[in-house]
């Protein structure tokens, strides 16, 4: 049968943990001296899935929409303060920025696909829109950061472009038009990348997930192509939030753009 | 009467901040530029000649004083209209990589520009070139230009978007003397043609003497105007003491 469950076991896991072993005897052999490092590493991995499988248990019996939402604020809030650690350059107030931008594109999207394009009643059903919302904040993340970086620093690499735009007469949004669009495409290409080869070098790991868990092909499909689609919009508008609200705090009152970070 | 001077810098206090202290380079500063004149601006490096030009597009806040531009302070008029009237040439000209043509027709896609008249035909575009001095293809890339071909092809670049006024930052510097002839004619001419004037910061005293032409001297934080003959004797003089 195609559409079989089959459930797993502790024996299980106690079964697949010999590739853990086969791994620490390479280490041995080599003397690659990661044995300790990968025996903790793999009993963080038991423990820290356990703990977040009983969370999501435990959040997806959540009925209250409140309290939904405010877990979905706090994943945003947690991987926002990881886009801001990740950055090369320390600009004050960018962390706002980034903060603002992860947060409007995310609930933007994930409302809208829950809501409009799955029909979920209510929208905020914890089951689709917790893993959706984790799934758009990974995204934007990366495709903000991406951005972020590229505009910041082709701000510093183009100052005498820039310079000389605006002694031509170009407004501040003139002169840094080039770079602006370069940097939406920097935070755009991963998305438009993993759109190009997806079914054909890999299979999502979402889509994986719902096959093995039994789910129809054609189901897991139509999923997997809301979910692409999705990730596109969020990244896209993540990317066009940041750089916008980025080249506003860099924009001077006397008409110039400053590079003092 | 008396008509307006086409700029007039009134008790202008220029700072910097560098390295989060900041700097006083002018201290309440005046000078008056008019049609068809050109000013020579001298000073040590550092005394804040670039910024004094840079404060009147507003490239730099000046701190203190006013900068009248034809009658009206500069911070009525826009940005791109300031930049456009008062057009600023940089000690080592940037281009975009491409070729002359590109280059010289960029301008006119910023809005600022676009009620100029664009030079519509190739032929234009070349005597314009020809008038400064560089006789090259329209399709040539810049990036393969001389040093002092570049400064001709910005100023070509500049005088394309009738200016009022044109703001040298050393123009010449580094230039050998046939190419530093070849700008100093062009800015006569242009200057003769269209009745604008020229501020022009310069080290090279030889310059000074082709330009035949006044001079504002930075001394302790103030600008001082100077005859060419009288700032020419108060040099000798101080290398005489």
């Amino acid at each position: 049968m195609m559409n079989e469950y089959l459930q797993l076991t502790y024996i299980d896991i106690l079964l697949a943990s010999g590739f853990i072993l086969v791994a620490g005897i390479v280490s041995l052999v080599l003397r690659l001296k990661f044995e300790k490092t990968l025996f903790v590493a793999a009993l963080r991995t038991a423990l820290q899935l356990l703990l977040a499988g009983a969370a999501i248990g435990f959040v997806f019996d959540i009925q209250t929409s409140w309290l939904v939402l405010l877990l979905a604020v706090l994943m945003v809030l947690l991987s926002g303060r990881e886009a801001v650690r990740r950055q090369k350059y320390k600009l004050t107030g960018a962390g706002w920025d980034t903060l603002i931008s992860m947060f409007v594109s995310s609930f933007l999207v994930a409302i809208l696909v829950t809501a409009v394009v799955i029909g979920s009643d209510p929208w905020w059903n914890p089951p689709l829109f917790i893993p959706m919302i984790g799934m758009i904040i990974g995204n934007s993340l990366n495709g903000i950061s991406l951005a972020l970086e590229r505009f910041l620093s082709s701000c510093k690499t183009q100052r005498r472009e820039i310079e000389m735009r605006l002694y031509l007469g170009a407004t501040v949004n003139e002169a840094t038009l080039p770079l602006f669009r370069d940097a939406i495409r920097a935070g755009m290409t991963p998305m438009i990348n993993a759109m190009t080869i997806v079914g054909i070098v890999s299979i999502p790991g979402m889509m994986t997930g719902q096959l093995l868990a039994g789910a129809d092909p054609r189901d897991a499909v139509m999923y997997q192509i809301v979910v692409m689609y999705m990730l596109a919009a969020s990244t896209t508008l993540g990317s066009l939030m940041v750089v916008y609200l980025v080249k506003r705090r860099l924009t001077t009152d006397h008409g110039t753009i400053r590079v003092d970070f | 009467m008396t008509s307006d001077p086409l700029l007039k810098v009134e008790e202008v206090t220029l700072e910097v901040t560098l390295n989060s202290t900041r700097r006083v380079l002018l201290k309440k500063s005046s000078f008056q530029l008019d049609s068809r004149e050109i000013l020579g601006i001298v000073g040590p490096s550092g005394s804040g000649k670039s910024t004094l030009l840079k404060s009147l597009i507003r490239m730099h806040s000046a701190s203190e004083g006013d900068i009248d531009f034809k009658g009206i302070s500069v911070e009525k008029y826009s940005y791109p209209e300031l930049r456009q009237q008062i057009a600023y040439l940089p000690q080592q000209p940037t281009f975009f990589e491409g070729t002359i043509q590109e280059n010289l027709l960029f301008p006119f896609e910023l809005r600022q520009n676009r009620k100029l008249a664009t030079p519509d035909n190739e032929a234009t575009l070349r005597d314009h070139l020809k008038t400064h001095g560089l006789e090259k293809p329209l399709d040539f890339n810049v990036t393969e230009l001389s040093g002092g071909e570049s400064q001709r092809l910005a100023l070509a670049r500049i005088t394309l978007l009738n200016p009022t006024i044109i703001l040298l930052d050393e123009p010449t510097s580094g230039l050998d003397p046939t190419s530093s002839d070849h700008i100093i004619e062009q800015i006569k001419r242009w200057k003769d043609e269209t009745a604008g004037a020229i501020l022009w910061i310069m080290h090279d005293r030889s310059v000074l003497k082709k330009l035949e032409c006044d001079v504002l001297n930075i001394e302790n934080q103030t600008l001082k105007r100077y005859t060419l003959d009288s700032f020419l004797k108060s040099e000798e003089q101080t290398n005489d003491e």
